[in-house]
């Protein structure tokens, strides 16, 4: 196909990865492609700040466990609900919500796992990459 | 063939089964959402359309074309016949873009893998291997409800043809958690493995994290069980992507990762107690496999290994797959259709494959029934449905051909009785204790008599 040959992907790697930008251009890309690129090419490695990782991860866990205990009361108050009720389809509804609430406990859970670890690891590496004392 | 204890389906991708099965045909050009809806009724139209089967890019982007004026705005995403490849259109790609921003790989290898090409005035993109998988996966789970229903389709295409037992290569966490939503509401039936993904541009720690946090809710989940994590190690047969020995076979793909990334991978997989299970189709890929293996026993680290699709070895490494915690997985239904790719190939028949000094065999079950080996059989869905025929059909045809072709006596493999036990062997889920009352009866066609399933 001859107006395939211009757009095939070894024609685009070759005569357009230094100017991507400028070809996209030429295609009238919609401009969440561009913001998408350049933010991939701009994009630089951070440099860490252990310190502040700690300070944020904690906070951050401290938010999860205060949701965690609040979404838990939800589901405790859903069951008792679900309990009293013979309605089958508010007990449907009931059940459906509740359904919600433990999916969003499991997904907190695994946040709470994930910034255990990731607190475990910057603790292990502090001494190596930061002069900054410990707490 | 009378009946099977535990019958199981060791590598299917689970969910992609019942996906392609009701979604867009591109392989026979059937553009019509026809069995969705007959499915879903009109609650199909906020879901993403999946299809399956192009082979030919130029072609199927023509088709596209016509087919999004008529579903304007709809998330849509076609997968290459060998599932390794990703067409997606641009409301796909705009449901996508926020999760790529926050791959941790950088623009050049993404250029790499996500091709853009404009056409008649719309964007189509592709995705390429891994990427691709990992995409479809999450345009899946990207509209509530999907994913519920599809495993559910699923469970009944497993169940129809007489398995019990499924061990899903293509999972994450959000699939776990639907399996532990869909067990709890008491529709899930089937015991599945799940193995999680895990591709080089994902943060691995985040994978291990899931994994373990889903392993917690193992114990009150009596239908489910975590595997380990997939990776892949090389492309497929049919579209030349599989690390073949150059010169030996009709073609020479490539690795997709070095010795040391994935010995590195490997280990800190190892490290946390978790299996790996290695893609592995061409004889080079299998080869890396196993050196990797060797080279972590050396330094006393050990894990579990699973070693899916082997179908091409070389001769010298047979030996090596003697080891404590190496299993074996094989789909011998690929072989119907590798023989057709094969012949279509360069080669116009078999025998023009040339093999200096014979050093590479095809199809080895033989080869592990001789050494003792034991390999579990699977059908690679939904590249082939689950049908026990398939797999005896596919044993059958290598044993003759590898007689034929290449002269090699087979005596033990030939001997009918013989292959019976190894297919039911290597479709009997191992674990006695999972699943004990379970047990499909088939006929003498191998096909599974309905009434025949003891399973609750």
């Amino acid at each position: 196909m001859k107006h395939m040959e211009h757009v095939s992907p070894k024609g685009l790697l070759h005569s357009f990865k230094n100017d991507f930008y400028l070809f996209l251009k030429s295609f009238r890309f919609p401009l969440q492609h561009l913001t998408f690129w350049e933010s991939k090419k701009r994009s630089e490695p951070p440099v860490p700040d252990l310190q502040a990782e700690l300070a944020s991860l904690l906070e951050k866990k401290q938010k999860l466990n205060q949701q965690i205990e609040k979404v838990q009361k939800q589901l405790e108050l859903l069951q008792l609900a679900l309990k009293e009720n013979e309605n089958p389809a508010i007990q449907y509804k009931l059940l459906e919500e509740g359904r919600r609430y433990t999916l969003e406990i499991q997904n907190i859970e695994l946040q709470i796992n994930r910034l255990r670890r990731l607190m475990k690891e910057s603790k292990e590496t502090k001494p190596h990459q930061s002069s900054a004392p410990v707490p | 063939m009378a009946s099977i204890s535990r019958c199981y389906d060791s590598h299917a991708h689970f969910v992609a089964a019942s996906v392609f099965k009701y979604g867009i045909d591109c392989s026979q050009n059937q553009w019509e959402l026809g069995r969705l809806n007959q499915l879903r009724g009109s609650n199909s139209d906020d879901f993403v359309i999946f299809g399956w089967g192009w082979t030919d890019l130029t072609f199927i982007l023509q088709r596209l074309s016509q087919f999004e004026e008529e579903q304007a705005a709809r998330r849509l995403a076609l997968s290459r016949k060998d599932g390794h490849a990703l067409l997606i259109n641009e409301p796909a790609y705009l449901a996508l873009q926020p999760k790529l921003l926050r791959l941790k790989q950088n623009s050049d290898w993404l250029l790499q893998h996500l091709q853009h090409y404009p056409f008649q005035n719309k964007h189509y993109f592709v995705l390429q291997e891994g990427l691709g998988i990992w995409a479809w996966t999450q345009l899946l789970q990207s509209q509530e409800g999907q994913l519920d229903f599809f495993l559910l389709e699923s469970q009944k295409l497993w169940r129809e043809a007489g398995f019990t037992h499924v061990r899903d290569m293509s999972g994450n966490w959000k699939q776990w958690q639907a399996l532990m939503s869909l067990e709890q509401r008491g529709v899930w039936h089937t015991y599945l493995v799940q193995n999680f993904e895990y591709h080089p541009f994902l943060i691995l720690e985040e994978v291990i994290d899931e994994i373990l946090q889903a392993q917690k809710f193992q114990s009150s989940h009596p239908h489910l069980r975590v595997g380990g994590i997939k990776l892949y190690l090389d492309g497929t047969i049919g579209f030349k992507t599989a690390a073949m020995t150059c010169g030996a076979g009709p073609f020479c793909g490539s690795l997709l990762w070095s010795d040391q990334a994935l010995e590195d991978t490997i280990a800190q997989i190892w490290a946390r107690n978790i299996p790996v299970c290695l893609h592995t189709i061409g004889d080079r890929a299998v080869a890396q496999a196993l050196t990797i293996y060797e080279r972590l026993a050396q330094k006393g680290c050990e894990g579990i290994m699973h070693l899916e699709h082997v179908e091409w070895v070389q001769k010298r490494d047979l030996p090596r797959f003697q080891k404590k915690n190496l299993v074996i997985h094989a789909q011998p239904c690929h072989w119907l259709a590798d023989l057709g790719l094969l012949k279509s190939s360069q080669h116009p028949s078999l025998e023009d494959i040339s093999l200096p000094d014979e050093s590479l065999v095809f199809c080895p079950y033989y080869e592990w029934l001789k050494l003792k080996i034991p390999v579990f059989w699977g059908f690679d869905a939904p590249i082939y449905y689950p049908q026990l025929g398939l797999n005896w059909r596919g044993l059958l045809d290598t044993a003759s051909m590898v007689h034929r072709v290449w002269g090699v006596s087979l005596p033990e493999a030939t001997a009918l009785s013989s292959w019976t036990h190894v297919l039911r062997v290597g479709h009997e889920y191992p674990d006695p204790s999972w699943g004990a009352c379970c047990v499909s009866d088939f006929d003498e066609n191998n096909a599974w008599r309905p009434e025949g399933i003891a399973c609750g």
